[in-house]
């Protein structure tokens, strides 16, 4: 099972490399830049139209519907790890 | 404690530290020319891919939550080379770049569990190159290849080619247990009790 978080994608610094915005649980935005193999996207992002998509992460604690979870890399503004709201969270079986 | 060139070999052996692709051959033998292991640390590459800052009219604002990797990329020129086309690094000119080989410091092996340090090599120095002059740490649990900024401090211009020898990774043992980075809370209004 692979767990993952919604975001949005744009194009990063390098070919490869991806930008990647999300929302901690209480709105505020996160920014980090992230490879292609810890993203999950439907089309390819462009510096115009930045897609919807999730990036991998690994679960921590829980309390009520608040969740800490580890990014694959740091953010900019609140280091790898950050509170998310669990419905922010999606699940996909690996095969 | 640095780990020795063995330690090295011993810890990618055991999955304790990822080099992807492996660094080789392991040791010198007659007849060959190059081995990326000194006696304490490994060399590490440089990808094909760079990225050059834009200059302009806008200065970078790291307090703007979630435009700061948006911003950054936006302003910034991707160049991929090649063996015909390597790069001329000019006096006074910064440019971002990474390694070629992808880092992993897993934390599922431990402990003890291993950090890693990034410097630049000496014959670089020499040529007022500066491959990388902030952020060396590589933290236990780090996984992707490493990002270096390089910057040409010297008075001639400086070819950079891919996959040649850019860095020197130090790999480091920590001592005693960790937690996954709880400073990082200190920015963040994290609920009460969650931590």
């Amino acid at each position: 099972m692979e767990i993952w978080l919604d975001c949005t994608i744009s194009p990063g610094q390098f070919t490869g490399e991806y930008a990647v915005r999300g929302n901690l649980f209480d709105g505020t935005e996160f920014s980090m830049f992230a490879e292609k193999e810890d993203l999950n996207f439907q089309s390819e992002p462009t510096e115009d139209n930045p897609v919807v998509g999730l990036i991998r992460i690994v679960p921590g604690p829980q309390k009520d519907d608040l969740l800490l979870v580890r990014l694959p890399q740091p953010t900019f503004e609140n280091g790898q790890t950050i509170t998310v709201k669990a419905n922010q969270i999606r699940e996909k079986i690996c095969k | 404690m640095i780990l020795s060139n063995l330690e090295i070999q011993k810890a990618l052996d055991e999955g304790r530290l990822v080099i992807d692709p492996e660094p080789s051959p392991r040791e010198l033998k007659p007849g060959v020319k190059y081995c990326p292991y000194d006696t304490t640390a490994v060399d590490l590459k440089l990808h094909n891919q760079i990225s050059i800052p834009k200059g302009g009219t806008f200065a970078y604002d790291l307090t703007k939550s979630g435009s700061v990797s948006d911003f950054l990329a936006r302003n910034s020129m991707k160049l991929v080379l090649t063996k015909e086309q390597p790069f001329p690094l000019e006096p006074k000119q910064f440019i971002l770049a990474k390694t070629f080989e992808r880092i992993g410091l897993p934390t599922d092996k431990g402990p003890p569990y291993l950090a890693g340090r990034i410097e630049g090599k000496s014959s670089r120095s020499r040529c007022g190159v500066l491959v990388h002059f902030t952020a060396p740490t590589v933290h236990a649990g780090w996984n992707g290849p490493l990002t270096l900024e390089i910057i040409n401090l010297g008075p001639t211009t400086f070819i950079l080619r891919p996959e040649m020898p850019i860095a020197q990774l130090i790999i480091e043992e920590v001592q005693g247990q960790l937690i996954q980075n709880p400073s990082q809370f200190q920015n963040q209004s994290t609920p009460e009790g969650l931590t």
